[in-house]
């Protein structure tokens, strides 16, 4: 006849050697391949990791309205990340308003490094390259959410990037960061304004600069928050130009539907803030918004961890109800 | 007995509410054991999860060596689980109750001083639940030690059984 004491004790020993069992299962390094708890990156290529899963330190999105020239009015939807170990990187999805067409929504690119090396995708993918960029590890550390402060450090900045040999030009407005030896022909470039906000950044690829520039910063919790981007071909002979994703957007639709389909997006969860420009405000959307009606799909498959973490969810609830029973036979003197 | 005037105290409310609030802290420290396992991040040879990534939050508090950081994630995760069932159980409640205050006092003091060192960065506790800071950590934490007061408290901390011993032997005295 056991205790209750001997029953505790042994309910605790079953619980401790399943913890164990569940730190070994699910504690380990794993696989490239356990990168699919991302997003919408995903459908740009399984082969590209999403570096900000979960030790993403800062996200700052935008969403801002342009009309083109058949008279649509196109939302388009910048994410920028930073994450606490100074990788950063950018994704830009675009859907039209008022008819949310999954392919609409495609990222028309982003650019992210993990230390060493950089990746970026262009379009659907079709210009998927990786390079080794100069380690630029705590470049960006402190992460921008931990408030004003941080950013006032632009002076360690430049001291971790001279240290990798990276001298930085000033400008007027901040200072710009060269580094050629990446690995490849090319080149990548950083633009970092005095208050620590990352103005623009270009990508060398086949001859041709591709640059992203920010501006009209506005801060939200401490974080820089553009609210004006341009996209820019600097082609070989120094000409810019504009660049479209029209034509990716029709192939990318024509040729992975099964992809766009797959698309998720939800605002909500992403930090969306968006620029109203008939208010000149800067507004966090909700799900009811007209904006944004597209369901999320949430995270899929086994990494994900959701499967056991609602089971154990579930165990916890069921040990706390079973302690609230236990309690109460006590209080009432039940044996 | 006639002329005996024995008591048999019951637990007060006093007890099921400490009770209560035992079963509050406790669940939700294995609420935190289980998020933390949710957390993912990137690491050098592919994609990490649960601990691995703890650990790295860890590591970039700089609080305690890096080589030590998988470790104090392990031991960690281990020892709030261990406190939760504890709590749970009801068994020496306030005993339990002492452990996972000086616990949280622990953690409260290892967050004071990563908050001191790295500023308010994540923190890591509760996985992917939320992204809470340090400073709302120490909050958090602050107001788990004072959920587990009452079951500090003597009278409010005695079980059925430890108050029926109790009344019965100043019974005892009382019988002439």
């Amino acid at each position: 006849m056991h205790t209750r004491t001997q029953l505790w004790a042994r309910l605790v020993r079953v619980f401790v050697v399943a913890s164990l069992w569940c730190i070994w299962f699910v504690g380990g390094p794993r696989t490239a391949l356990a990168w699919q708890n991302m997003d919408v990156d995903q459908s740009i290529s399984g082969n590209i990791p999403c570096p900000y899963a979960g030790l993403e330190a800062a996200r700052a999105a935008w969403v801002y309205r342009t009309r083109g020239p058949d008279g649509v009015l196109r939302v388009r939807r910048s994410t920028t990340s930073v994450a606490k170990d100074g990788r950063f990187g950018n994704t830009e999805h675009r859907f039209v308003q008022d008819r949310p067409s999954p392919a609409d929504q495609f990222p028309v690119y982003f650019v992210y490094g993990e230390g060493a090396r950089l990746w970026s995708a262009y379009g659907e993918g079709s210009r998927y390259t990786e390079t080794t960029l100069p380690r630029v590890l705590d470049a960006f550390n402190p992460p921008p959410q931990c408030g004003r402060a941080p950013w006032a450090r632009v002076s360690v900045w430049l001291a971790e990037f001279e240290s990798r040999g990276i001298t930085p030009i000033r400008l007027g407005n901040g200072w710009r960061f060269e580094a050629t030896k990446i690995g490849r022909a090319g080149s990548f470039s950083l633009e970092v304004g005095t208050a620590g906000e990352v103005r623009a950044f270009e990508l060398g690829i086949d001859g041709d600069r591709l640059r992203w520039e920010y501006d009209d910063f506005r801060e939200m919790r401490g974080v820089p928050i553009p609210h004006r981007m341009r996209h820019i071909t600097i082609h070989a002979d120094g000409s810019r130009e504009a660049r479209s994703g029209e034509a990716t957007l029709e192939r990318f639709e024509r040729d992975t539907p099964e992809v766009v389909a797959a698309l998720v997006f939800d605002p909500v969860a992403l930090n969306v803030r968006y620029f109203d420009e008939s208010t000149g405000e800067v507004r966090s959307p909700d799900k009811s918004s007209h904006l944004f009606t597209i369901d999320s799909g949430g995270d899929s498959g086994r990494s994900s961890g959701r499967w056991w973490s609602r089971v154990w969810l579930l165990g916890v609830v069921a040990a706390m109800g079973a302690s609230g029973w236990a309690a109460w036979k006590r209080w009432r003197g039940v044996t | 007995m006639a002329g005996c005037d024995v008591k048999f105290a019951m637990p007060g409310h006093g007890w099921w509410i400490a009770a209560a609030l035992r079963i509050v802290v406790g669940g939700f420290l294995l609420i935190a054991v289980g998020a933390k396992f949710t957390l993912a991040g990137p690491g050098e040879g592919g994609a990490h999860y649960g601990i691995a990534t703890f650990a790295i939050v860890i590591k970039d508090h700089k609080v305690v060596p890096e080589a030590w950081a998988y470790s104090v994630a392990l031991s960690s995760i281990v020892v709030e689980a261990c406190v939760g069932v504890w709590l749970l159980s009801h068994v020496r409640a306030r005993q339990a109750a002492i452990v996972t205050t000086a616990l949280l006092v622990a953690f409260s003091v290892y967050l004071l001083v990563a908050y001191a060192r790295v500023g308010n960065a994540s923190c890591g506790c509760m996985g992917k639940l939320n992204g809470a800071k340090l400073t709302d950590a120490l909050v958090r934490n602050g107001a788990m030690i004072a959920t587990l007061i009452p079951s500090m408290i003597g009278p409010w901390s005695r079980s059925h059984r430890g108050a029926l011993r109790r009344d019965t032997s100043q019974a005892s005295f009382g019988v002439a």
